[in-house]
Parts: C-alpha cells; structure tokens; sequence
C-alpha cells in the first residue's frame, strides 16, 4: 500500500475567501488569546505570520480583515476535493485541521499502489493529478511513503521524493526536524528542551519510557508513522448525488470576485464526473444571501459534458446577466441527474463531430446569456393560411420539408397590417381559402409596389372588405 | 505546399521522441487551409456583373460586408441568397441575428436553403447583438452571420474591427445591415455596399433589380454601380420542379 498525501497548510484562509491583494487573516480562539492561523501573502508582506496574536498583528495593521476559523466550510472543502480526488484513486480518506498543534491545515490521502497500473506508473499518476491539482488553486505540498502518517509527515517538510519502501522511508525521517510531527507544541517543546532534536534520535528512545512521559498517545503515533501498528481509517465513499459547497467568510457583492471560487468548484464537479464516469445535462448553481435566501440557477447543456472550461463559460454568462439582489455568503452546485459520457475519439482531421460540438457550445454560451429562448429555429407547418405555415422550434437537426403552393415572401409582418387605402397592386397572385375550424379566412393576395421601392405582399380580405399588408419582398 | 522544418521530424538530441499528434494535425490543418484559401477566397454572387466587380470573384469569406439601405423589402435578403444556399448546402450553418421581421419559413424553403440549417437569434439590445454575432462570426460551424442594426443605436468603429476580426478568425461571411446614412462615417468592413430600389423596375412583378453601389471594397475599385435583377422567389420554373430540384441536390 502506497499513500500520496495532500497537505493543506492554508486551507482555514482559503477555504473562506477568494484570493485578494488586501491582507487577511484567520484567526482562533483559545484560553481567551485570539491567534492567527493562516495568513494571506499580502499579511505575510507586512510582518505577520501564523501563530501572532491577534493585539498584535492589530497593531501592526489596524485595517487588517479578520475572519473567524470555520470548521464547517474547512469540512465541505476537503469534501469536495476528495470528491475531486476519487478520480485517481478509490481509497481516500482525510483529517480535518487540529488547531492544537501548531497551524490549521488539512491532510488528505489517496492510496495510489492500487493505481499506479492504471495510470502508467507513479510518476505519470502524481504528473497528472498535479497538472490537475494546480487548477484548483490550493497551497499544497505532496508526499508519498507507505504509511499514512509518514506519507504526511513528508508532506510537511517538502520532501518530494518517491518513497515506496518501509527501510527507505525511515533512513529518510530519521533526519527530519521534530516540529514536522504531528505532536502537541507542548511535547515538541519538552523533547527539544531534552536535548532530542530530530526524529531520529526520537525514534530511538525507548517506547515505554516516552509513553510514561508523554502519555500513550505519543508513542502509538510513532508506531503508526513507522508501520509498526495498523492505522485504520473511514475510507471516504463517494455520494450518488453531488452537493458541493462554499462559504464565504464575508459577504461578496460582485459577479467578478463569485469567478474564482465557481472555478475551483466547478474543476472539483466535474473530477468528481470522471470518478463516477457520467456526464451531466443539467446542474443546478446556488447563490446562498443572508437569512436562508437563495438564487437559483440551473445551468443546461445540449449535450452531456463534464467538462470544465464549458460549464464555467455557460456559468459566466449567466451571471454576467444576473444583477445580485443581495451579497452571497456562499456557493452550492447541486446534480443528482446524470448520463453516460460521450467520450469521442479524436480524428487527424478536424471533423463534422468537432465541428458540430463547437456549434453546440457556442449556441449554449448565446443562449446562456440572451435567455433560453433566443436561439431558435424554423419549421414549416402544413397549413394554408400563411400566418399559421410556419413555426418556431429548439435547435435540431431532423427537418422535414413539405411541399409549397405559391411564391412566398422572406419577410412576414407579426400582424397583418391594416392599410388606409387601396395599394398599387399587380397581377393577383392566388387566392388563400381555409381555416374554417378556427379562423377562417378568404383572401386575395397581390403584390403591391411602393413608390420608394418596397415590394409587400398585401392581401384583399374578402369578409371584412379591407385591405392588409402582411409582408415584404426582401 | 510549403517546406516543413527538418527539426519537427527528426529529434536534434538523438533521443527517441513520442509521436506527437497534435502538432502533425495543426501542420496538416494549416497547409489544408492555405490551399483552400488560395482557391477559394470568395463565394460566387450568383451574380455575374457583380462576381467582376469583387476580387476573388465572389462575396469575401472571413471578412465583414455591410450593407447600407433605408427600407426593408428592396430584395436586401434575395441578393444574398444565391450564396446562402450555397453555404447551408454545404451544411454550414447560417445565422440571422435580430431580423426587423420575421424571417418566413416557407420562402427560405423556396429559395432551396434546408431549415436546419438556419437559426434566428433574438436579442434585445444593440451590445447583445453585437456579442452575438462575434459568437457566431467565430465559429466554424457557421457559414454565413447576417445581423440587423437599429437605426437608432449607433455602432463604434471599434465594435466593427471586433466583428471584422472575428469573421477572419472564423472564416466567416459576416453581413451586417446598417441604415443608409452610416456610410458617411468611416468602416473597417472589407466591403460595403448601398443597396436602393430601381427605378427603372418593372412595376407589378417578382422579377425586378436592386441598384447595388460598391461603396469600398478592399482589394477592389469602388464606386462601381450594378443592377442585379433579382429572382426573388427562385421559383422561375414553377414550385414543385423547384421543390425537386434542391431536394435532388
């Protein structure tokens, strides 16, 4: 068994706000000291860093934005990624952020032995998710060791080399500094006032001994991080529904800055598509405003996808034509309807399939943006009275065609329009006698010539004795 | 055909080099292109005095035309539908962007163009019209975008470079109606053309001309005047042998 670990050192900050140039921090309470756990790259420019105290780091920039630590949006973030991560591997699991011990980040694990076949090798895997992790915009650092705890304990202190064996990986953490471990500041603190300062010489020292100074806890974590006892963990499963959810520490009140986490998010759906192997039609965005209040978009394709860069152009688009009636709190995507892939070979040649799936997407972006019913296409019905030979239909490719009686203008009025006097008309082209089932009508059509140059198609109505125009000769 | 680079074929470092399909393609691509577009530049007009007039002999393709008019109804749609059925036979796709009226089934199926291949695009202002057709103007799987401006809302000179470039990019016939009086302002299109009704019609008949006045064109003379009589029914030799014959091509 071979464990890749994600580590999250910032996902406290990142899991609640878009990234900004103004300094932000994260920040936890305990025993009445407010402490930063996680800070932006413009705070860390100005002299602070995790672990100062919130009097403090206030005094150095008193304009600084603080946001309270929430597990809850920590929670649905690892979530979604490992959502997002079932595509490459199908045991994952995770540990949420402890603040006890030293920051706030997250760890996610993905057992990659079962994969590596699958995926050409362990380095063609970790290639491919890295490439695809980098798209989510998330502080990460990446480990790989046969044991769990030693997988994250290489995360943290940036090891990146491929460890596949137990021997290997404990030559390589005997040298590592003790503050990588996953031990209380406290037990750190003691062992480095003991004169023990890397895990080597940790390691050691007799179990029973450290057990009795440091509690069991201790020495059980030591015997996980080397193999030597079970590390048994809730394997994440992957839901039959997808409800992936974001929350913001603050409210946000323009389209713009809603772009780059309904990125993110949208990357992490559809890796959570290829997990399942499906594809989506329809999908359901969710702005959530204070007060429970919500805006619903539903986002449709015409045809499954489960790409991306699609989804987000459409989602783009449609809020681009959305006027946010209140601030959003937060993001939810929600699908629970889904079809199998249509996953297409790619030709030398750029062909009719391409070409047709270029049409595809450009008509959603239109119709995304100018309303659902924007694009439309035209049918003729088989009907005599000229108003009634034709209809709007959705986009498709079956037509029929029906035969035609008489000439036919290009342009037709809406309404037939009434006219004060007699036109010059020509030579009567045919008269139009039917619809006794609901409108009936009896009409003399002819063509009549304007003095500026118009040629309208007008008609004699014989019930009514009038003259109409009702359309023109493009 | 142009030479290809000995360094895209053969690894200068000796290693062995996967085979990279992309790049074949795009080379492939580009050199199918190039050939097409030395013989293809335009699309005929279906009008002989008007092919002479143009270079290329035709409507040019990846580029936009404007045309001028005051009215509706002079036969602005007829000259252009020599081509359109060209374009929609060719199983392209053709667009009409915010027609003044409705644009009438059963005619377009006279003048031998397949409704499939045809979508009308509503829109409710001048930007969304203009985003519209740049949308459709750069994509592939359209053959020819014809939009309609309102007379009251006036068009930078920029938006049209925008429309311009996405018809290049496209390899697109973008046509876009604009009133009369907008050719005193300077226009980027590679072509623009005043359409006015002859006077020298013959009254009371389908079969009629439209004074067509080459007011630029790139590459060309402007300034020419050509009366192109119009069939505006193309149903000369009666419908059901019209019916046929597009049905058989």
């Amino acid at each position: 068994m071979l464990w890749l670990c994600i580590y999250l050192p910032q996902l406290s900050l990142e899991a609640l706000a878009p990234p900004e140039d103004h300094p932000v921090a994260v920040i936890v309470a305990e025993k009445n000291k407010r402490r930063i756990v996680a800070c932006n790259r413009a705070a860390t420019d100005i002299g602070l860093s995790n672990a100062t105290l919130l009097t403090t780091a206030l005094a150095i920039y008193p304009q600084l934005r603080i946001l309270e630590r929430n597990a809850q949006a920590e929670l649905a973030a690892l979530k979604r990624l490992a959502a997002w991560a079932y595509q490459w591997s199908s045991r994952i699991t995770w540990q949420e952020a402890t603040p006890q011990i030293g920051n706030c980040a997250a760890t996610l694990w993905l057992e990659i032995g079962a994969s590596q076949t699958l995926f050409g090798g362990y380095s063609l895997l970790i290639e491919q998710l890295e490439h695809s992790l980098q798209l989510l915009h998330y502080t990460y650092s990446l480990g790989v060791a046969p044991t769990l705890e030693g997988a994250a304990l290489l995360a943290r202190a940036g090891k990146r080399v491929l460890i596949t064996s137990q021997q290997h990986m404990l030559l390589t953490i005997r040298e590592l500094a003790l503050v990588y471990l996953a031990l209380s500041n406290s037990t750190v603190y003691a062992l480095q006032r003991s004169g023990i300062t890397c895990i080597g010489s940790l390691l050691d020292l007799p179990a029973a001994a450290l057990a009795r100074r440091f509690g069991p806890d201790t020495t059980f974590y030591l015997e996980r991080l080397c193999g030597n006892a079970p590390d048994p963990r809730p394997a994440y499963r992957l839901p039959k529904r997808y409800r992936g959810r974001c929350e913001f520490g603050f409210g946000i009140g323009n389209v713009e800055a809603l772009l780059f986490p309904l990125q993110r998010m949208l990357q992490e759906f559809c890796g959570y598509l290829r997990a399942m192997d499906v594809a989506i039609q329809h999908c359901i965005l969710i702005l959530e405003h204070e007060r429970r209040c919500v805006t619903r978009i539903v986002m449709g394709l015409a045809a499954p996808s489960r790409d991306a860069e699609r989804l987000f152009s459409i989602a783009r688009e449609k809020l681009h034509t959305l006027s946010l009636a209140a601030d959003v709190y937060g993001l939810r995507i929600e699908a629970q309807e889904f079809t199998p892939p249509a996953v297409r070979q790619r030709s030398l040649f750029a062909g009719d399939a391409e070409i047709a799936d270029e049409l595809q997407q450009v008509l959603e972006k239109i119709s995304a943006r100018l309303g659902q019913n924007a694009v439309r296409q035209l049918q003729t019905v088989a009907d005599h009275r000229p108003e009634h030979a034709w209809q709007f239909i959705k986009p498709s490719t079956s037509h029929s065609a029906l035969p035609l009686t008489s000439a036919r203008p290009l342009w037709l009025l809406s309404q037939p329009c009434r006219l004060q006097n007699p036109p010059s008309i020509g030579a009567q082209l045919e008269r139009i006698e039917g619809g006794w089932w609901s409108a009936s009508i009896k009409r003399d059509y002819y063509i009549a010539h304007l003095v500026t140059g118009e040629q309208s198609w007008v008609f004699f109505d014989q019930n009514e004795r009038h003259w109409y125009r009702q359309g023109y000769w493009a | 055909m142009g030479t290809v680079p000995p360094s895209s074929f053969a690894n200068s470092e000796g290693r062995a080099s996967a085979f990279d399909g992309t790049a074949l393609r795009n080379q492939i691509e580009q050199l199918c292109r190039t050939n097409h577009s030395a013989s293809l530049p335009a699309h005929p007009s279906g009008f002989l005095e008007l092919d002479a007039q143009l270079p290329g002999g035709g409507w040019p393709v990846g580029a936009l035309t404007e045309c001028l008019l005051d009215t509706c109804g002079i036969g602005e749609l007829s000259l252009w539908m020599p081509t359109l059925r060209r374009i929609a036979l060719d199983k392209r796709h053709i667009a009409f962007v915010a027609p003044p009226f409705l644009l009438y089934a059963p005619a377009l199926v006279q003048h031998g163009i397949p409704l499939e291949q045809v979508l009308v695009i509503d829109c409710k202002s001048a930007e969304e019209l203009l985003w519209a057709m740049e949308q459709a103007l750069r994509c592939a799987a359209f053959g020819a975008v014809l939009a309609w401006t309102h007379p009251t809302q006036p068009i930078t000179d920029k938006q049209l470079r925008r429309l311009q470039l996405a018809a290049e990019a496209g390899r697109n016939m973008g046509i876009l109606y604009r009133p009369l009086i907008a050719a005193q302002n300077a226009s980027p299109a590679a072509l623009r053309l005043k359409l006015q009704a002859d006077a020298s019609d013959f009254p009371h008949s389908l079969h009629n001309s439209l004074k067509v006045v080459i007011h630029k064109c790139r590459g060309g003379r402007s300034g020419a005047i050509i009366h192109c009589a119009l069939d505006r029914t193309s149903q000369a030799v009666g419908p059901a042998v019209g019916l046929a014959a597009w049905q058989a091509a």
